[in-house]
């Protein structure tokens, strides 16, 4: 697989560089929706900025839950691919999000924590926010594989 | 109590004003009071690997998003905004690669304030799913008319 071993390659130099900007471009959906990530002192800060492409409510108007879900689950993927004792490709299986306020058409951030890394599986929760960190839009978990193959 | 026809109908017009869900290309299949049927074509832009041919969970999530919202809002006497509280998907495997996708959605059960749905990702067979998922909604009584009425204050 070309692709693969070329995202790879991207990846390692990003794991050493913690120079992040080259990895959603890279990958379909990340780049669809548009969204981007940026180092933050030694973690990562996921950005999805504002799109009227995203909307979900027009009336509102708000963001899609179902963006701002994806935008998470990539996140927090893209997060283990970064800070993995070594660089896997996860793959979900599971994900759980909280909506917990009406999200505007405005920027996203989210930021992840890995709450348990085992041999097998990974437990990821996620933060997402608009204009202020204390007042989160969604929290989310997800748990993902992290089979070598 | 609307008839299957209106409810396809009034599917049909959300799927259409939703812009994320019109650019994904997303369409009612089925329609009725038992639930909704909604798919999504394949689309590279979608993939989780370029080449893959595998449409990314993120953009399955959107898909199952939007069914249970629908599934939700035709389970109601009348039609109310409803928020989604949250929602779970389990993945239990791999779409088939450069294949449409489909969501079946149900609302299982509907009280004074919440709309329990539930529902299945897959592509040629509902019994072999490749996602299974729950939502639920917040119901806030109030009518899109009334939400841009009070937006116009």
């Amino acid at each position: 697989m070309k692709n693969q071993s070329a995202f790879r390659e991207v990846l390692l130099q990003a794991r050493s560089t913690s120079d992040y900007s080259r990895l959603t471009g890279l990958l379909p959906y990340a780049r669809k929706i548009g969204m981007h990530c940026q180092s933050l002192g030694d973690d990562a800060l996921f950005v999805l900025p504002e799109n009227k492409e995203n909307t979900g409510n027009p009336v509102l108007p708000a963001l899609h839950g179902g963006v701002l879900g994806g935008f998470m689950e990539m996140s927090a993927a893209i997060h283990l691919m970064l800070f993995m004792d070594e660089p896997r490709i996860p793959k979900i299986v599971d994900f759980s999000i909280d909506y917990l306020r009406s999200s505007r058409i405005q920027d996203v951030f989210a930021e992840c924590k890995v709450v348990r890394q085992g041999s097998r599986i990974a437990n990821v929760s996620i933060t997402a926010w608009q204009s202020r960190r204390e007042t989160p839009v969604a929290t989310a978990r997800g748990n993902f594989r992290l089979d070598s193959n | 109590m609307n008839t299957d026809e209106q409810l396809e109908s009034i599917v049909q017009q959300f799927l259409h004003a939703i812009p994320y869900c019109r650019i994904l290309g997303m369409v009612p299949e089925q329609t009725s009071s038992k639930g909704v049927v909604i798919s999504m074509p394949f689309n590279e832009e979608l993939e989780a690997n370029p080449g893959s041919g595998i449409i990314h969970s993120g953009a399955i999530t959107s898909l199952m998003d939007s069914a249970f919202g629908m599934a939700a809002c035709i389970a109601l006497p009348e039609y109310e905004t409803c928020p989604t509280i949250d929602l779970r998907i389990d993945h239990l495997g791999l779409p088939d690669p450069f294949k449409p996708v489909r969501c079946f959605a149900e609302a299982y059960r509907v009280t004074k304030t919440v709309a329990f749905t539930r529902g299945v990702a897959y592509q040629d067979d509902r019994d072999e799913p490749f996602a299974h998922g729950v939502g639920t909604f917040m119901r806030t009584g109030r009518t899109l008319s009334d939400m841009a009425k009070e937006l116009a204050k």
